[in-house]
């Protein structure tokens, strides 16, 4: 999978369910922050022409937050296959 | 689905923005570690110091102008969260020490590969800076304009550390 390639939110939203439970979404006025484990990954953008609400994330964002928030990456894979 | 292969370069990326707030004027400059994972058709960076922040292209200078919009956002964000100066250089330096540990690790694997191999960032179109590479970091708050100095202006840049 490229780092490129645009990954439907859903599945980040259903892999941050069962990979860190109690996860947080906040979105910021630029934007988004994941916090989960005493960490916070701030990056996500908030979508296309700033909207507050995007259906995709580029891959390159999950694999980052995945291993930024020491998700376990055996966990992430089950649900989103990449090497993190 | 497979991964697309990836080659890890070890990055150094100078940073420095004027960030206004309520109230405040602040200069944030840092000297942190950044992590490249090339492939075919693109480029990723993802922040060691700072963690928590991302961005690609398809190659080295859209990735980097990525990772600094995504820096600038981030420092925008906190100034719109606090009320005042101290408040924001406190927040901005728990983001800074924010390391991200695995790409920290993956970062430390590729300068030992490109100091054994005798890389030098021509390779990839960057700067080659040698030495220790210690994270650096400051906030400065602007009170008055006597204190602004045309050579505090410059844009994000990124070398390969060696």
């Amino acid at each position: 999978m490229s780092q490129h390639s645009q990954l439907a939110l859903e599945l980040v939203y259903e892999m941050l369910e069962h990979c860190a439970p109690g996860s947080t979404w906040e979105t910021k006025k630029h934007r988004q922050w994941v916090r989960w484990n005493g960490r916070t990954y701030r990056g996500v953008p908030l979508g296309p022409h700033g909207r507050r609400t995007r259906v995709t994330i580029e891959a390159g964002h999950v694999r980052s937050l995945v291993r930024d928030l020491c998700i376990d990456p055996k966990c992430a894979a089950q649900f989103i296959p990449m090497s993190y | 689905m497979s991964d697309t292969t990836l080659t890890t370069w070890p990055l150094i990326f100078n940073y420095r923005c004027p960030v206004l707030g309520n109230g405040f004027m602040a200069l944030v400059s840092f000297k942190g570690r950044v992590l490249a994972e090339q492939e075919a058709g693109g480029v990723w960076l993802s922040g060691v110091n700072p963690g928590g922040v991302a961005g690609g292209g398809c190659d080295f200078p859209s990735a980097q102008t990525e990772l600094g919009r995504c820096v600038s956002d981030v420092l925008f964000d906190i100034a719109a969260d606090v009320e005042s100066f101290g408040a924001f250089a406190h927040a901005v330096e728990a983001f800074f020490r924010e390391t991200d540990q695995a790409a920290g690790a993956l970062w430390t694997a590729a300068r030992t590969r490109v100091r054994a191999e005798g890389t030098t960032g021509d390779a990839l179109g960057l700067e080659t800076q040698y030495g220790a590479h210690e994270a650096q970091f400051e906030v400065i708050e602007m009170q008055v304009p006597a204190q602004a100095r045309p050579e505090q202006n410059y844009q994000p840049m990124a070398a390969l550390a060696a």
